[in-house]
């Protein structure tokens, strides 16, 4: 019990230093602004990276996230989440950059090919806890299927399957970040779980064989 | 249950949304089913790596390019920032005076529409320019009245 109030007082210090530092931003205070892309860079840009697929790409749409943030950071009115808000914009930044992008030469994707292993470095992810090598092994391996799978899924799942499985985002807050009801945000998800799920059954079934 | 049923409901099993009953027959079925077993345990896989795939981390300077990105955006000038302030605060009673307008300019032309081609104001308008066609002619002596006149005048013919 002890821990339940611990974590809710927690919450409401979390949340009522945010509506703080919103409140600083809208008044132009850029160090409070600073605070709150120190706070949602990390998720904010994991979300553009696999939107995307390109570190460089992500890297220049996060920026413009944060700026368009700020920008529009005067009619924020609180109804949604500031993440919510935040994850809205980087969804429409995204769509914007594909459309862009589908009119250029491909770039370098970060879905990589499994002779090509040592672009991991590239990129810092964190550290995932892995019990001994070969599971370890085994993960990496369903985990690139994965990841292709969602590289290979259409904006409009990969966009519902991020941000719930991946930020972990509700059914609600996936519907006010794209504007969309809630049993469309269902039926998608379902849909790009389905996609995947069909590739990592021919993998197990090729495992198996 | 069965196979479409635990097609259906494979997802809300991986993530335990299912009541005791609707798990049981799920299980159930699994035992009896191994083509429900390998997409049960295909749609588990699914799930498991996508909540372990490594999450990545901001390039370092991020926040700092941001900053500075921010710091030359040109200040915002006086009235627009009161503008953009007050906005939402304006726009109501705004709208609200604009449709006020529109229904009175409405109600106004339909009204002038209405009157203009109403038979008594018809009537008033021609004897108003009877009036003025019999004082244009000075005989307002034997023509007390606009139909008066024209009786006369008509008669007189």
């Amino acid at each position: 019990m002890e821990t339940v109030s611990y974590l809710r007082r927690n919450d409401l210090d979390t949340l009522s230093s945010e509506t703080w530092l919103i409140e600083r931003a809208q008044a132009r205070d850029t160090e409070a602004f600073d605070q709150i892309v120190y706070r949602y860079a990390d998720r904010v840009y994991n979300y553009v990276l696999r939107m995307l697929g390109n570190a460089q790409d992500a890297e220049d749409v996060v920026q413009e996230v944060f700026l368009r943030a700020y920008q529009a950071l005067p009619s924020f009115d609180g109804r949604a989440s500031l993440s919510t808000w935040l994850y809205r914009i980087a969804t429409n930044l995204c769509i914007d950059h594909r459309r862009k992008q589908s009119r250029r030469v491909p770039t370098v994707s970060i879905y990589r090919d499994e002779a090509n292993e040592d672009e991991i470095g590239e990129w810092e992810f964190a550290d995932t806890q892995t019990p001994n090598p070969l599971e370890h092994a085994l993960n990496r391996e369903l985990q690139q299927v994965v990841e292709r799978a969602i590289e290979q899924l259409s904006p409009k799942l990969k966009t519902v399957l991020l941000l719930y499985d991946v930020e972990e985002l509700s059914y609600e807050e996936i519907a006010q970040v794209l504007g969309i009801p809630m049993g469309t945000v269902k039926s998608r998800l379902n849909l790009a779980r389905t996609q995947m799920q069909k590739q990592v059954e021919a993998y197990l079934r090729g495992e198996s064989k | 249950m069965n196979c479409r049923e635990c097609e259906r409901y494979v997802w809300d099993y991986v993530e335990n949304r299912l009541s005791e009953a609707e798990r049981t027959a799920m299980e159930a079925h699994l035992q009896a089913c191994s083509a429900c077993r390998i997409r049960y345990e295909s749609a588990r896989q699914t799930y498991r790596a996508l909540h372990a795939l490594p999450r990545a981390k901001a390039p370092e300077g991020l926040v700092q390019r941001v900053h500075a990105q921010i710091e030359r955006l040109p200040e915002p000038k006086p009235l627009a920032r009161w503008w953009q302030g007050w906005r939402r605060v304006a726009l109501a009673p705004a709208l609200g005076l604009t449709v006020a307008l529109l229904w009175w300019a409405t109600g106004y032309i339909q009204s002038r529409t209405q009157s203009a081609q109403s038979p008594d104001n018809l009537a008033q308008q021609y004897a108003e320019d009877c009036l003025n066609l019999h004082e244009q002619m000075e005989v307002a002596d034997w023509a007390p009245s606009p139909s008066g006149y024209l009786l006369t005048s008509y008669s007189t013919r």
